[in-house]
């Protein structure tokens, strides 16, 4: 990181001491998965555990992103906050309402103050009703404005609020272009004058140079009005230009919650680590080495155990009593990994070593499944465990998945993989769950 | 704006060998149109650009530019009713616009190589990577015969078998791509595998023809960024395992920084400002490409404030300004609607733009 000047942002010390607009606890979405008739007969009850007890608070006029790669859980996060999804287990306070007890009636009166900002702003406005039609509806249903006349006066100014024209109110929503749409898209959610406004990827289809008038659209609005916004988004450079705090988020749970400028200058999960070093740098300087995670990101419907960025964590913890180096361990773990997984595929191997005219007994095929993915760290690995990846390999060879899972589970076992790991405290406000962290 | 000033100077060309006194890619004056019923859209007007042997050239433009027409204008894939209608393309001096559809196919998916934003929409459901590889390496062993069959009835024809040359340099490749176990993953339909390995296989399978040029339009717009880091990466290692040039078309700067050697930015049909991409950020001179960059939200140098660039991109049917930009530009004076801007040098090593408010420092007169 280059030092340059360091701009210190007002907001977050001041939000932290505003008043909690939103407080969510525990809040876990799950999704059924599996509702055919063979399954429910089969008892096979897995669902998709898209958010899995998330704690988040928001305070006046605070920016909270929650940012997190696809699949992440990240939007359905904002919908279940929003109660537009019923939350699985968990509660969701708005200014100490519980709003996951309302009926749906009682719900209805306290939208108004919570309200959706959409990647898409075509696809959330009807293509059939005109810009004003789109900014009245809400106020007739909530009953704001007491004539159609004023109603239209509101919406002209709401109009006007956005960087749009008056005039405009009798167009369609196609006749305007991707920003502009963004903010009719904008200027109806303020239509109700809500005080939290979640805004799910807002500007991601949006060129830069529009993006821009949005952001700083947004900025204005929540300065003059004193919105608190949470801004879900994949993009690390719009958050850290927009936030005062940031969520990041992992398969379902949020790993580390910080600050802005703490999270970016001083990361601490090794999640949020890699994904700063992955984000392009216009300035060369300023780059850093690229921490490179291995796999894919798991299925939702059986997350790893344990902390469950484990399985392509490269900091994994060794156990206390391991002999080898660290490298060494995260390597042997890393193969761990792919055999409990499935991915060491003998036949495959075996294959390969035809089509090269070598020889295919098992020991050839043992020794190339090995040799691909522990290389020369083999050598560096203490006897016992290269006994356990020896005959792990042998067992998976011979076609025993199981009993090649259990010799490398007991052989390297890690904190990572067999316990939750607790969120700690790691400075003011700036929050992280990792085994790495005291 | 008429000049081929790409060719190096005569000195070091004929100390050289004969293919190397001409551009890899040379694109001249080239002008693609799309008649419509409200009139002709011109999406590439007038464009000139070059591609050296081993060299990542990044042309970067927003939604509407035309980078993407730019590109398959040289693929030869432009969609009806788009035409080229003025220009010239060269790969290693010869014209592609001159070569029959056959010549061109031939062409494509042997010197020339493009991978596409979505890499589903590129690859066969019905047939597994692997197979899909080889094919590509087969038709490119033996031209000849491989034309005029459908790849899936050849396929069932002659059988990938796994024990063939072509699979084993299938698998090769996708170990080039850093496949975890390749071997095996071959064997995977493309819905099995995730959308960054889906994008690995695009290119190991525009790698395994040896392409000469690879355009890459948006490779990494729709992957997650660690996830685009790894391909990024891929893209650079590759250009110097297999030295093939590669045009990268994206509407992302830092993505442009990180991986480019030159960089054109384009803007309504038009280039308006090329350089060395360390003197494009470094020294960024056309108005446009200032915005551009002043709208960016940085990672590396947090903006207090964003400026955008007002007013939208223009509707490039029948532009009737003579700077596409100067409506939009804080700088446009009069003559700026009405003279078109010259190319001109406006810093270091070939660094130039297209606007009349700009001109050569004095050092460089």
């Amino acid at each position: 990181m280059s030092g340059t000047k360091q701009t210190s942002d007002g907001p977050p010390a001041e939000a932290a001491g505003g008043e909690v607009v939103l407080e969510a606890s525990g809040v876990k979405k799950h999704f059924a998965q599996a509702d055919g008739l063979l399954d429910r007969l089969l008892g096979e009850n897995a669902s998709v555990k898209a958010v899995d007890g998330v704690d988040l608070t928001v305070h006046e006029g605070e920016t909270v992103a929650v940012v997190g790669e696809s699949g992440c859980g990240k939007s359905t996060l904002g919908r279940t906050l929003l109660q537009h999804y019923d939350a699985t287990a968990g509660s969701v306070r708005y200014r100490g309402t519980e709003l996951t007890d309302l009926s749906d009636r009682e719900m209805r009166a306290h939208r108004r103050n919570v309200q959706m900002v959409f990647q898409d702003p075509l696809a959330s406005l009807n293509p059939r009703q005109t810009v004003g039609q789109i900014l009245k509806a809400p106020m007739e249903v909530h009953g704001i404005g007491d004539s159609d006349a004023e109603r239209t006066e509101i919406a002209s100014d709401l109009l006007e609020r956005v960087g749009l024209k008056a005039n405009q109110l009798e167009r369609y929503p196609k006749q305007f272009s991707g920003g502009q749409q963004q903010r009719i898209g904008i200027a109806r959610a303020l239509t109700l004058e809500p005080d939290l406004i979640v805004a799910d990827e807002p500007v991601s289809a949006l060129d830069v140079s529009v993006q821009a008038q949005i952001l700083n659209l947004l900025q204005e609005l929540q300065d003059e009005l004193n919105l608190s916004l949470i801004f879900i988004t994949h993009d690390l450079s719009v958050v850290r230009y927009l936030a005062d705090r940031v969520a990041v988020m992992y398969l379902g749970e949020l790993v580390e919650t910080a600050p802005t400028d703490d999270l970016f200058d001083n990361p601490q999960h090794p999640y949020t680590e890699s994904l700063l070093s992955a984000v392009p740098r216009i300035d060369p300087t300023a780059r850093t080495d690229r921490i490179l995670l291995e796999g894919s990101v798991p299925s939702p419907l059986h997350p790893p155990s344990g902390c469950r960025f484990h399985t392509r964590c490269p900091k994994v913890v060794p156990p206390a009593d391991w002999a080898g180096s660290e490298e060494a361990f995260r390597r042997a773990f890393r193969y761990r990994t792919r055999l409990v997984a499935g991915e060491v595929d003998p036949a495959a191997a075996r294959e390969r070593l035809r089509a090269e005219g070598e020889p295919t007994d098992d020991n050839r095929v043992v020794d190339h499944l090995i040799e691909g993915v522990l290389g020369e760290t083999r050598a560096h690995l203490p006897a016992d465990a290269v006994t356990a990846i020896d005959e792990a390999t042998t067992a998976a060879v011979a076609g025993n998945d199981e009993r090649a899972a259990r010799l490398v589970e007991a052989a390297f076992p890690s904190p990572c993989a067999g316990e939750t790991p607790e969120t700690v405290t790691v400075d003011d406000a700036h929050t992280a769950a990792c085994h790495r962290i005291e | 704006m008429n000049t081929m000033d790409s060719v190096d100077s005569s000195a070091e060309a004929t100390s050289a060998a004969e293919s190397d006194a001409t551009s890899l890619l040379e694109v001249a004056g080239l002008r693609t149109q799309f008649p419509t019923s409200r009139g002709t859209v011109i999406a590439v007007d007038d464009v000139n650009l070059t591609v050296e042997r081993g060299e990542i050239v990044g042309l970067v433009g927003e939604s509407g530019s035309g980078k993407s027409v730019f590109a398959q204008s040289i693929m030869g894939i432009v969609d009806h009713p788009g035409e080229i209608v003025g220009g010239d393309i060269r790969l290693d001096g010869e014209s592609l616009l001159d070569k029959s559809d056959a010549a061109l196919e031939a062409l494509r998916g042997g010197r020339l190589s493009m991978i596409f934003q979505d890499p589903m929409n590129s690859l066969n459901p019905t047939l597994t990577v692997g197979e899909q590889i080889a094919e590509t390496v087969r038709l490119h062993q033996d031209v000849g015969e491989s034309v005029s069959l459908p790849a899936e009835l050849k396929r069932k024809l002659l059988g990938a078998t796994k024990n063939s040359e072509a699979w084993r340099r299938a698998i090769e490749m996708l170990e080039a791509v850093e496949i975890p176990e390749a071997e095996s993953r071959a064997g995977d339909y493309p819905h099995e595998f995730s959308g960054g390995m889906r994008q690995r296989a695009m290119i190991a399978m525009a790698l395994s023809c040896e392409p000469d040029l690879l355009i890459a339009d948006e490779p990494t717009t729709a992957l997650d960024v660690t996830v685009q880091a790894q391909i990024l990466d891929e893209l650079r290692d590759l250009k110097d395992e297999f030295d093939t040039s590669i045009l990268i078309i994206t509407h992302d700067l830092a993505v442009v920084s990180e991986v480019c050697d030159r960089v054109a930015v384009m803007y309504a049909g038009e280039i308006v400002e090329q350089a060395d991409a360390r003197e494009l950020f470094d020294n960024p001179r056309h108005p446009y490409t200032q915005g551009l960059i002043a709208s960016t939200p940085r990672l590396d140098a947090p903006n207090d404030r964003l400026t955008p660039i007002e007013g939208n991109v223009p509707d490039l049917i029948d532009i009737p300004y003579a700077c596409h930009f100067a409506p939009r530009c804080p700088e446009a004076e009069r003559e700026c609607f009405e003279i078109a801007p010259d190319f001109r040098p406006v810093g270091e090593d070939g660094h130039e733009a297209a606007c009349l408010r700009r001109g050569p420092t004095e050092e460089q007169l």
